[in-house]
């Protein structure tokens, strides 16, 4: 597939087939329905920056090691570069693009001031001890230099990267200013310890928002949460808090599945005991008293109202869309249902809430922490679970409404508002020069 | 997603037992995932 087309209609070569193909189909698909202008097509097809450093870090034995570290800058129409720096062996160019462009699209549909990035360190950190951890992030951070900052570029924690990363990699960027300007430049990057600039309540932020999307749904179609059966995949972060605001709500969980098997009881799993018992049991749900083991092929078939996919993608598709009891599918996950299982889902009726929209608590979490930094501020829990309310709330509307006038599905929805709104800020400020 | 180049399963705590999918080369993002190494902190899903 051919990216872009380049000045004096130079072909770029075509693109590795992967995930920017997958994500491009998705942005083709929404621009087609909104007919986006084609220049605007152009620019948004393509990544902005793309910075590749190679980075030498001491080991502990003395012994120097050469880093690849990555940091794809993919649009900032709406204001600066947000996205996650993940350390993975499997980290590359394709993915950190198809990544970076998927946040663009997440941020502007959240109405959020950003743009997307992404990136990472090609690196195994099984291999590596903590302190040579914490000098690996150090040093990349300092290589990656004005390439970041505060109103430029703000990474986030992934894929083994944590609020401890992030805490070095904010210290590290600090250092580098002018004693002045340290303090106000602690919000280069976002998900940092609670007591070093972090958010409270961040842990649940993209769990909550789950939660509220189904709420809002739910109110939108006049029902009543409580009494509702559903199930979770994964009972993790998300997969834990969408279930505990949901029980709050007097929903019931009936089955879940984490990496070590599948359980049920049509009767109700209390979430808190599932969870108390799941940290005793190294993570594992597997065994918890009073439930049924379940086979993994079935999980998707139990019997419920809700369904919430929190865990991997690919897992609803036309093999087991066909079996869904469930009215709802909530997309805590990242792409959990492939393009023939939402097809057969839609055909059938059943409502999916996207996962750019569903999961989209954790990148508003991480505006409200630089917004509070920005500013100076510290916000108490309450006032960030209201604000988080607030802000979906606007979100799932605007995508509810969407749908329902152009009578197309919310994914679809999502995108079109999302690019409509990056294709908006371009008409305004033209192109320069 | 159907094709992916990054495969979070290969270095995963839990990729021998793990039964939430059998696509384990096409694994991008995952709620479950955790390093096999314990001296680096648990994945915080918050992007």
């Amino acid at each position: 597939m051919t990216i872009a087309t380049t000045a004096k209609g130079d072909k770029k070569p075509a693109a590795k087939k992967g995930m920017m193909e997958n994500v491009l189909e998705q942005f083709n698909t929404a621009a087609d329905k909104i007919n986006l202008h084609p220049s605007i097509r152009k620019i948004l097809s393509i990544t902005n920056n793309e910075i590749i450093v190679h980075f030498p870090v001491k080991m502990d034995n003395g012994d120097v090691e050469i880093f690849t570290g990555y940091r794809v800058q993919h649009n900032n129409a709406l204001g600066p570069y947000k996205g996650g720096l993940r350390y993975h062996p499997t980290v590359d160019i394709d993915a950190a693009r198809a990544l970076a462009m998927w946040m663009t699209w997440k941020t502007s549909l959240a109405g959020l001031p950003y743009g997307g990035g992404k990136g990472g360190i090609q690196l195994d950190p099984s291999l590596y001890s903590k302190n040579e951890l914490e000098r690996i992030t150090r040093r990349f951070t300092f290589a990656l230099a004005d390439n970041i900052g505060p109103e430029h570029d703000i990474p986030a924690p992934d894929i083994n990267t944590n609020a401890q990363t992030m805490a070095w990699m904010a210290d590290t960027y600090m250092s580098t200013r002018p004693p002045a300007e340290r303090s106000a430049n602690q919000h280069v990057v976002t998900g940092k310890p609670a007591g070093s600039g972090g958010l409270e309540g961040r842990d649940r932020a993209t769990g909550y928002g789950v939660y509220l999307t189904i709420k809002f749904w739910a109110e939108n179609k006049n029902i009543d949460l409580n009494g509702k059966k559903f199930i979770v995949q994964g009972f993790g972060n998300v997969g834990y808090w969408a279930s505990h605001f949901l029980e709050t709500e007097g929903a019931k969980l009936v089955a879940v599945q984490d990496a070590f098997g599948s359980i049920q009881n049509q009767e109700g799993i209390k979430v808190a005991d599932l969870f108390n018992y799941s940290k005793a049991n190294d993570g594992s749900i597997v065994d918890f008293p009073n439930t049924e083991v379940l086979d993994g092929k079935e999980f998707f078939s139990v019997e419920c109202d809700i369904c919430i996919p929190a865990a991997l993608g690919n897992q609803i598709t036309e093999k087991n869309a066909h079996s869904i009891k469930a009215m709802l599918i909530a997309e805590g996950a990242n792409g959990p249902t492939n393009v023939e299982g939402e097809k057969i889902l839609l055909e059938r009726g059943i409502t999916i809430i996207p996962d750019i929209l569903c999961n989209s608590g954790g990148v508003i979490g991480s505006y409200f922490e630089w917004l509070q930094n920005r500013n100076g501020e510290l916000w108490m829990l309450d006032e960030v679970m209201a604000k988080l309310d607030k802000k979906l709330k606007e979100s799932y509307n605007k995508v509810h409404a969407y749908s329902e006038s152009k009578s197309m599905d919310m994914r679809t929805a999502a995108y079109c508002i999302a690019i409509e709104r990056i294709e908006k800020a371009y008409i305004q400020r033209g192109i320069f020069p | 997603m159907k094709v992916t180049t990054i495969n979070l399963c290969q270095s995963c705590l839990h990729v021998n037992p793990c039964v939430l999918t059998t696509l384990k080369e096409l694994v991008f993002s995952c709620s479950e995932f955790d390093e096999i190494n314990e001296e680096v902190p648990y994945e915080i899903k918050i992007r």
